[in-house]
């Protein structure tokens, strides 16, 4: 009886819990903001889809108490969905009764509506309080589906909810392939997907499962990137030509967003050297990438320069400046560890960011105005001039992912090299690592050249890529965004890298809304990923290991 | 001329004197072993010895070569290997890598007979290569410890407490070990608190006391000495 009686109030917390998320997201003016987002048309927003996720989660995450008592979970489960709904619900009411505006600017008329899912304040305490409950509900009885099946209903969801935000951007994607573009326009609604698209969805994620699921798991499954033999080879061929077809066939726009998300690639590839392999913790990273961008900009721009030279010429220049700022910078710190190094680097970051903003060397950089007719990559010039149609986001597109295989090569052969093992060793302890023979000082300066290059050519690349630099763009949230990066990819991670920039440089420059609160959902992304999954995405076969021992230790008695 | 000579060594830790003025000899081929109780100054030796610390009077000579004029890295490539104590494995490594670590210095890339004879020392090992080094248990870490220090093929193998924490009997096995692997050509100094664990495999003794050395002579004679009894080997 008392374990029972601890299950419904733990339910009934986690419901006042999700009430309190559900309140501050329609607060600071969250759920406003995506109601134009239809996921599917006329039926479904982001806005619903943020309130029933939350409570259904909540939900599920009270359900999974009570595992092998279906009544009780499916109850508590949608106590807990009750609970939340009902607490949100109470905002419309008391915002009509009172006026909550002169304090909270975001409690609005449109808010209560969309928080009442069109009903009035009091009928739509009653819904949302059922809404939550038969969320909650949903979420046990779904957990009861197993394989396949339960594979297909997560992918499916998460598709639908994909492709249903950039609905609008795959409009435009499509609108550009001429007549090609009946092919699929039939999946969308005049905003979101349509139900035709829906149902496509479905019938393909389901039809994938269904195959997956079929075949007996393998032990240890491996990519087919992996594998051994022609198999190997043509997924690669493959991943290539996908790359080299996305400018063409996803436009301007995408060919933009990734642009972005390479540039980070190549910050977070030399943050990884710096932080993931040989633990040295930078927060001025964004110096290197203000250097290589300042100095592309100084030498190619004829505002700057008596006699501007070509991109290609400056960026190897402005790589060597990145680097000697890099050993300059690091040999009076190179003894720090941890925490203290973080915080002197960050001020390195400060002060390279307020140097270019100066007045000081406003007649050689520009000052606050920046610097502007920066020349662009040729091959890009070239590309653009020379086929027709082609816009210069998407000709650089090839210049940065050339650049980044490059990064990604480079650090592959590095991480397996005598080096990076030396790195590493330095990373789980420095004194033994000594004791093995390990010189620190030039070990460590290596990590530092490496990934103060790879900064540099990020800016390079930025600086090539606008045409233009400002002081403003060089803030410590550059710094901050490759650091979060790697934490959510995987810390020592390369494709982990790659899936860091995805998720936090590209998918929020796909989505407009989230710009404001940017900040907001990198916090709770960091938060989350401790929680469920602290190795990342696509963790590092060592971070793998560090937070699954039990796994695969065998007992360990002595 | 001794292997390792320490002539009126003087560190310290910032404004703290560790080492008073200590003296003493490693001769080819013995076990030596340095005993004393906790904050004796046993690791601080061990750690002046390897380069991490510096002596501020006094010198310590490897086969008659000064080796203050190295850095630490630089002393392991004359032939000094460390088993640190806490063992100071790499634990996100596996034992593969460890042992890999440990052969770092090395120029030479032939590995497999130092690892046919490290898996003769210690067979788990041999179970255990493919596993993380941070799941191994107390003995087989320190184990690991030892096989990782003899990868670089040191002339002079230096042990910090390599008994600490370790149940008796996996005590004994250690102290086996050690002396197989200076019947082998290794010279050993060994440092510890189980004094009668160390005085019964070396051939000669230090006994440290607050940065002093207080006492030095053979272990047979330490073992009877009555200081030495009352105060390391807990007799009356």
């Amino acid at each position: 009886m008392e374990k029972e009686k601890s299950f419904w109030r733990i339910a009934f917390e986690r419901g006042l819990v999700a009430g309190v998320i559900l309140l501050l997201i329609s607060l600071i003016g969250m759920l406003e903001a995506f109601k134009g987002r239809e996921i599917i048309g006329g039926l479904f927003t982001m806005s619903q889809v943020l309130i029933v996720g939350t409570l259904y989660l909540t939900g599920a995450a009270s359900g999974k108490l009570a595992q092998n008592n279906l009544r009780q979970s499916a109850l508590g489960a949608m106590l807990t969905g009750a609970v939340g709904g009902f607490t949100t619900g109470l905002l419309p009411i008391i915002g009509t009764l009172v006026n909550l505006r002169s304090v909270l600017l975001n409690a609005s008329p449109e808010l209560y509506k969309i928080l009442s899912f069109g009903t009035g304040p009091y009928l739509g305490l009653v819904v949302l309080t059922i809404v939550g409950a038969l969320s909650g509900l949903a979420a046990v009885l779904l957990n009861l589906v197993k394989g396949w099946p339960r594979q297909a209903i997560n992918n499916s969801l998460v598709a639908i909810i994909m492709l249903g935000l950039l609905a609008d951007l795959f409009r435009v994607t499509i609108e550009q392939w001429g007549n090609l573009s009946v092919l699929l326009s039939w999946m969308l609604a005049i905003k979101g997907l349509s139900y035709a698209g829906v149902a496509a969805i479905l019938a393909v994620t389901f039809g994938l499962s269904y195959l997956k699921g079929r075949k007996p798991a393998q032990a240890g499954s491996v990519s087919i990137f992996q594998q051994k033999g022609p198999k190997k080879y043509a997924a690669w061929l493959a991943a290539g030509i996908g790359l080299l077809l996305v400018p063409p066939i996803l436009g301007v726009y995408f060919s933009e967003v990734l642009d972005n998300v390479g540039i980070y690639i190549l910050m977070g590839l030399g943050m990884n050297i710096l932080l993931g392999y040989t633990g040295m913790f930078n927060l001025g990273f964004v110096a290197y990438y203000a250097l290589g961008a300042y100095t592309v900009g100084v030498l190619t721009s004829p505002e700057t320069s008596a006699n501007p030279i070509p991109w290609i010429a400056a960026m190897p220049v402005a790589l060597l400046v990145a680097i000697i700022a890099g050993v300059v910078l690091s040999i009076p710190v190179l003894r720090m560890r941890g925490d203290y190094l973080g915080i002197v680097t960050l001020g390195f970051g400060e002060i390279i960011r307020i140097l270019a903003g100066s007045d000081l060397l406003k007649p050689w950089i520009g000052g606050a105005n920046g610097i502007t007719q920066i020349a662009r990559p040729g091959i890009a010039l070239w590309l653009t001039k020379a086929v027709p149609g082609f816009q210069i986001q998407q000709t650089v597109y090839y210049v940065i992912l050339f650049f980044v295989i490059v990064g990604i090569f480079l650090s592959i052969r590095l991480r397996d090299s005598r080096q990076g093992r030396a790195w590493m060793a330095i990373r789980e302890d420095e004194d033994v690592a000594q004791a093995m023979g390990i010189d620190l000082v030039n070990v460590k300066l290596l990590a530092v050249i490496v990934s103060s290059a790879l900064g540099g050519l990020a800016g390079a690349l930025f600086a090539g890529r606008l045409s233009s630099t400002y002081p403003q763009s060089y803030t410590l949230m550059v710094s901050l965004n490759a650091l979060c990066l790697i934490i959510v990819g995987g810390m020592g991670s390369i494709p982990g890298v790659v899936a860091g920039s995805l998720a936090l440089v590209g998918l929020p420059d796909l989505l407009r809304e989230f710009g404001e609160f940017r900040m907001l959902v990198y916090g709770a992304l960091l938060v989350v990923m401790m929680l469920v999954k602290p190795e990342g995405l696509l963790p590092a076969e060592a971070a793998k290991r560090e937070f699954h021992t039990e796994e695969n230790a065998p007992a360990a008695a002595d | 001329m001794a292997m390792l000579e320490l002539e009126n060594v003087h560190t310290y830790y910032g404004n703290i004197h560790a080492l008073k003025g200590i003296s003493m000899k490693v001769e080819k081929g013995e076990i030596v072993t340095l005993i004393g109780a906790n904050g004796a100054g046993k690791t601080t030796t061990l750690r002046t010895i390897t380069g991490i610390l510096r002596p501020r009077e006094g010198k310590v000579t490897l086969n008659g070569e000064d080796l203050s004029q190295f850095k630490a890295h630089e002393i392991v490539y004359k032939g000094v290997s460390m088993v640190p104590e806490g063992r100071g494995i790499f634990g996100r490594l596996t034992v593969s890598e460890n042992l890999d670590m440990g052969a770092y210095s090395r120029k030479d890339k032939n590995f497999a007979p130092d690892l046919e004879r490290i898996f003769n020392l210690f067979p788990r090992l041999k179970e255990r290569r493919s596993q993380v080094a941070g799941t191994l248990s107390g003995g087989e870490q320190q184990m690991l410890a030892m096989a990782r220090a003899l990868m670089a093929r040191p002339q002079l193998i230096l042990m910090d407490e390599p008994s600490m924490g370790l149940a008796p009997v996996l005590v004994e096995a250690i102290f086996d070990t050690i002396v197989q692997i200076n019947k082998e050509g290794t010279t050993v100094l060994l440092v510890e608190q189980n004094a009668l664990m160390a005085l019964s495999i070396a051939s000669r003794g230090y006994v440290l006391q607050t940065g002093t050395i207080v006492l030095h002579d053979t272990a047979e004679n330490l073992k009877k000495n009555e200081m030495v009894q009352k105060a390391y080997l807990g007799m009356e």
